[in-house]
């Protein structure tokens, strides 16, 4: 991700959309289709997926969220995706929109018959996995280059790329005063 | 402080100034409140580590970076072994820094604050030189910039062959233990020094299931200065309010388009300004993603630039739910911390004290104790960690672990710690082993709870009593302690 110039950021308000990602796809969401991806190997839950309780929400307030109930009166879907180590290290995702979502939590219903999925964006999954301490001095990083410091670790080799978007990269706030 | 617990006191006592106070036995007990250092590899003696610290704080009062601090560290580590070599070689070189007489006279070479100043002054140290030298302030500008290598930069005042790059990691964990006010007191010396504020994620303490993790740690980073944090389309938001806002509108509502299905549906209130109202538009219509910017036009008080802040749809609906936010404005960042941190004038430092006298510190806790437990807290594992304690809200779910800590924080039982720390943390290293007269903290690898003189206990786990699962003061007693590993508050 390049640092922004003052003239991209001037662009960037004169016109929307520059410098964000694009818009999602206008083509229709084909969901009988729709898969889950474990360790590379998709499976297929588009036919049993439940006509409630399946909801996408983009928001600011955190990481994007996908929320899929799934019939599986026999427990196979569970027996897949129950390997904790699994999900934790590889992830079971599932792709909505051309975005992939990574799965957080399973639960089933009080019947049995179904298991609510809850998924997050892959970028929020991501940077999720890299806990060890670390920290900067404020004298040589702004608050918005830790963050970036933060992301190129979760993408350095061989993880694949992460995007992001931080147009005040270098803005220095000023400190409160007593 | 956390809401609606009343803050430590701090003592009044001073201390007397630590170049008068005959420094501590070589070898002396270590204590919670201590962190190891190392100075070529080996543990530090007391000795080597008083040097170092008192190097530390000259470069502090004088304004020097991290960085050069670091450099500091490395030149003192490389020259005289930190203290323990400060013999005289080459020509007239000796003490600390391995100084001819154009930086320091003799008698005060082997004075870690005046060696220090020369090293970073120059002759502008005025410690007995006979002058025409350049400190790192001559040579870079300035006490903030570390240009280069520090190895090279070192070699440029110092004026020598090197040999400092070895010893940058071990001085680089000595320096952020020192501005974590870790590196420890000396006996019956009162302290006061500038945490300086670090961009951190998480703490050196904590499980894998506690510890903070670049997602939460950016979260925070966000929160406060009132930065907006998001992951939207596999990218990671970071970004502004006011960088938003300053975007054209991506789209502009009048209130009758086709995709609009409702008016909007907003609170309003005579002294009040809409902050926050919802749409219901067709899914296939709306296209703008949280982040960006709508203008609301001939909508009375919704009239104005909005920012998107969510978009919600159900997957079998043909319809969505946008829900739009007004901007709000950025904060300023964090001070720097200014603490007093006085050390027990035994010489154990056992647990730094902040001004709590044993005597008082079983009542104190046990009201600190009280009041959490009115406020009727959930359990909630992990909890009230990875955060500072005195940031924890009156409302937020706490696991045994971090429910101790605030309680002992709050008390001023907690020594210099800000954050909380595991139950197999108090097993090992809070305060004295065995039971205490007023109260004993009772822990292991899986749990921890407080046990006062009279019975009563600080625990999450209801063990027979009928208060429920969460940080509460409880009448009936446990009678496993037999697990646990005892610990107590000197003194108390």
């Amino acid at each position: 991700m390049s640092k922004p110039t003052p003239a991209a950021r001037a662009k960037a308000r004169r016109d929307p959309a520059v410098g964000l990602p694009p818009a999602p796809p206008k083509t229709e969401r084909d969901l009988t289709n729709l898969h889950l991806r474990v360790t590379g190997v998709p499976y297929l839950i588009g036919p049993r997926l439940r006509k409630s309780g399946c909801e996408i929400e983009l928001t600011m307030d955190g990481a994007s969220a996908l929320r899929l109930s799934v019939d599986d009166p026999d427990g196979a879907l569970l027996a897949v995706i129950s390997d904790e180590a699994m999900r934790l290290r590889d992830g079971v995702t599932v792709i909505v929109d051309d975005v992939t979502y990574v799965l957080r939590s399973v639960s089933v219903s009080g019947d049995g018959l179904s298991v609510d999925l809850a998924f997050e964006d892959q970028a929020a999954w991501r940077l999720r996995m890299f806990k060890k301490y670390v920290a900067k001095s404020r004298a040589r990083y702004t608050r918005a280059e830790f963050v970036k410091y933060l992301i190129d670790e979760a993408q350095k080799p061989p993880l694949a790329k992460l995007k992001a978007y931080i147009p005040e990269l270098t803005d220095r706030q000023p400190i409160a005063r007593a | 402080m956390p809401t609606n617990i009343d803050p430590p006191k701090r003592s009044s006592r001073t201390g007397t100034p630590a170049s008068n106070v005959k420094r501590g036995e070589p070898g002396r007990r270590q204590g919670p409140g201590d962190a190891t250092i190392k100075v070529k590899g080996q543990r530090a003696t007391d000795r080597q580590r008083q040097i170092i610290t008192d190097c530390l704080q000259e470069a502090s009062r004088l304004g020097c970076s991290r960085r050069v601090m670091i450099a500091v560290v490395m030149a003192v580590t490389q020259e005289s072994n930190a203290g323990l070599a400060t013999g005289k070689t080459g020509n007239d070189d000796i003490g600390l820094f391995q100084q001819g007489r154009e930086w320091i006279s003799v008698a005060n070479a082997n004075d870690p604050a005046k060696a220090t100043r020369a090293f970073l002054l120059g002759d502008a140290a005025n410690v007995g030189g006979t002058g025409g030298v350049k400190g790192w302030k001559d040579r870079f500008g300035s006490l903030k910039n570390a240009p280069g290598t520090l190895n090279d930069a070192i070699k440029q005042v110092q004026i020598s062959v090197g040999g400092y790059g070895p010893w940058e990691a071990e001085a680089t964990a000595t320096v952020d233990l020192f501005l974590g006010g870790r590196l420890g007191d000396i006996p019956g010396v009162e302290r006061t020094y500038t945490v300086q504020y670090l961009f951190t994620r998480g703490s050196h303490q904590g499980t894998d299931e506690t510890l903070e993790s670049s997602w939460d740690a950016i979260g925070r980073l966000a929160e406060e200065v009132n930065f907006r944090r998001w992951a939207a389309l596999n990218t990671l938001f970071y970004v502004s309010d006011e960088e938003l806002i300053a975007a054209a509108p991506s789209v502009q509502i009048t209130g009758d388009e086709g995709w609009l299905l409702a008016q909007p549906s907003y609170e309003w209130g005579a002294d009040r300004v809409v902050s926050e109202m919802t749409l219901r538009v067709l899914t296939d219509r709306w296209g703008v993603l949280p982040g960006a910017t709508v203008y609301m036009q001939g909508q009375g008080p919704l009239e104005g630039k909005w920012l998107v802040r969510s978009v919600r749809d159900d997957l079998w609906s043909p319809e969505s739910d946008v829900t739009l936010t007004r901007p709000t404005g950025k904060r300023d960042e964090p001070r720097s911390e200014t603490r007093t941190v006085q050390s027990d004038s035994t010489g154990d430092l056992g647990n730094p004290l902040l001004g709590t006298d044993a005597k008082d510190a079983a009542s104190k806790l046990k009201d600190i104790c009280a009041q959490i437990s009115a406020q009727n807290r959930p359990y909630v594992y992990g909890g009230g960690h990875g955060k500072p304690l005195a940031q924890i809200t009156a409302s937020e779910g706490l696991d045994c672990s971090s429910s101790v800590s605030l309680a002992l924080f709050a008390a001023g039982l907690f020594g210099d710690r800000t954050t909380a720390i595991v139950s197999g943390d108090f097993a090992n290293s809070y305060g004295k082993a065995g039971k205490g007269d007023g109260f004993t903290i009772y822990a292991n690898g899986e749990h921890v709870w407080i046990e006062f003189a009279d019975g009563t206990r600080f625990d999450t786990s209801p063990q027979g009593d009928t208060s429920g699962s969460g940080p509460r003061l409880r009448t009936k007693p446990r009678n496993d302690q037999a697990r646990f590993t005892a610990r107590h508050y000197p003194g108390a």
